[in-house]
């Protein structure tokens, strides 16, 4: 019996066999969309008729307009019937802070954020690095409390957009916030939470601390009243080979936190699926312990898949078509092989949500058409 | 190789951008030829933004740090305001007009930015 996306979601998240194998896309950046804008793949005017009257967002990094321009031509006239059934949007960190020791911004988590024109005219923004260099940096940021508090009007917005997304295009919409790893490291940098952690663990526990009171656990508590089905928060633990950090410290410092997420999400009736990036396989474990329901991202070449597939059933795995080669540089056809294969070795038996590592960035069009092609194609049990 | 814009001219930029991108820029200004000048008082310098019949441009006013010096840029319209109020939309502003928070000469560019900032 054909499922709706949130039951075939639901379904491989509890461990069971669904209609078919379904599809995650995390979003895309200016360069992906400039890219597909341009392709024959682009939204028509039709198509923009329709997601502006559903109010369907635009906005970058989620771009769930051209998300739903995958959809079956029963949702979208042109949809290029390659249905994503999952996709993501986060909030939080949406504050931006002045400081008296930079002129520079610092978004919420303490950070540097660089917004960008390249001479290509293509715009682009991310994190730069720390800006809480010094204990009275951070002493500064935590008199700026009152500033960091999470606004309701993000999350009841967001609401509505999860609420469009499933009704009108049946797409899910994964909701969440950033994590405490990335929260603190953004802030503080590794080498001051390599230094801390050993020299003055208090303190680092007291920033910890500092942000999960602040607005971590409040966004949570406001996410959750909005009554998501599934919440997926980023924090990226990993290197290509390895940890950012020592294993140790993560279970002293980060594993607390990052189980009040999952219980936050659990005890409000959610899912909760965890974004990391790099090799992360000492951590899975943990993850099980904490009751994680996927995790997603999982690059091919840092990750033993198929050791993750055999040893922590439990565990959804989700993303794992490697975004920073093989999605930018193969064939269609390459990839189409290639998503037969993964869903051979890893969604014979559920567990698996297939879709690119990470956002699209200088991705071709042509070839993230034909991998939701192909996960329709060969998604079936 | 340098950014070709940074920070708040970069930020605005995205938002027109995204709008050319998607073809909007045409549909909701086809005919309109603008010159307007936005200074964040606590983000200077002031930035020039020029709409033209579909098309837009930005470019950052290096010398334009004050509101004092406002009068002296060529252009059909200017505001100077802090960045909390743009944020805080057209209450805000219209707020801020009312205390002498907010600079302005005439209401066309609060007109259009909020336009431009109501594309989702």
């Amino acid at each position: 019996m054909k499922m709706s996306a949130l039951e075939r979601i639901l379904t491989v998240l509890e461990g069971k066999i669904p209609d078919r194998v379904p599809s995650f896309c995390l979003g895309g950046d200016f360069q992906f969309v400039d890219n597909f804008m341009k392709s024959s793949f682009a939204l028509t005017e039709e198509d923009m008729t329709q997601l502006d009257r559903d109010k369907v967002a635009y906005k970058q990094p989620f771009i769930h307009a051209i998300i739903a321009k995958f959809s079956p031509p029963d949702i979208l006239p042109n949809g290029l019937d390659a249905k994503i059934d999952l996709c993501w949007q986060t909030v939080g960190g949406a504050s931006i802070l002045k400081l008296d020791f930079t002129d520079n911004f610092i978004t919420q988590n303490g950070g540097y954020f660089k917004v960008l024109v390249r001479d290509s005219g293509i715009p682009h923004f991310w994190y730069t690095g720390p800006a809480l260099l010094k204990k009275e940096h951070i002493k500064a940021y935590w008199n700026k409390e009152k500033e960091l508090k999470p606004n309701k009007t993000s999350f009841s917005q967001l609401s509505k957009i999860r609420r469009t997304m499933l009704k009108k295009y049946d797409i899910v919409v994964a909701q969440g916030i950033s994590g405490p790893f990335e929260n603190c490291v953004f802030g503080i940098g590794l080498a001051n939470f390599a230094r801390f952690a050993r020299k003055d663990p208090a303190f680092l526990q007291e920033h910890i601390g500092f942000q999960w009171e602040t607005f971590e656990k409040p966004s949570l508590n406001m996410l959750m009243e909005r009554k998501p089905d599934i919440v997926m928060c980023g924090d990226d633990y990993g290197f290509n080979s390895g940890l950012q950090i020592n294993v140790k410290y993560w279970r002293k410092f980060i594993k607390p936190i990052l189980a009040n997420y999952v219980n936050i999400a659990h005890d409000g009736g959610a899912k909760f699926i965890l974004h990391s990036c790099g090799d992360i396989h000492e951590v899975f474990p943990d993850f099980v312990e904490l009751g994680i329901d996927g995790v997603e991202s999982l690059k091919p070449k840092n990750n033993d898949l198929a050791m993750y597939r055999e040893k922590y059933p439990e565990i959804t795995l989700v993303g794992t078509i490697d975004d920073s080669e093989m999605l930018i540089y193969e064939s269609p056809e390459f990839i189409r092989n290639s998503v037969k294969e993964s869903i051979k070795l890893l969604g014979k038996k559920g567990g698996f949500i297939p879709g690119p590592t990470n956002f699209l960035l200088d991705h071709p069009a042509e070839n993230i058409v034909a991998l939701f092609k192909a996960i329709q194609e060969f998604g079936k049990y | 190789m340098c950014p070709m814009l940074e920070d708040i001219p970069a930020f605005l930029y995205i938002l027109l951008w995204e709008l050319k991108i998607y073809g909007k820029l045409e549909k909701i200004f086809p005919d309109l030829q603008i010159k307007m000048v936005l200074l964040l008082t606590d983000f200077p310098p002031a930035m020039l933004i020029q709409i033209d019949k579909g098309d837009f441009k930005i470019e950052p006013l290096e010398d334009i740090k004050d509101s004092k010096d406002l009068d002296n840029v060529e252009c059909d319209t200017y505001m100077a305001l802090p960045i909390e109020m743009l944020y805080g939309g057209a209450d805000k502003i219209l707020q801020g007009i009312a205390d002498k928070k907010v600079k302005i000469n005439n209401y066309k560019i609060l007109e259009i930015l909020g336009k431009i900032m109501s594309v989702r």
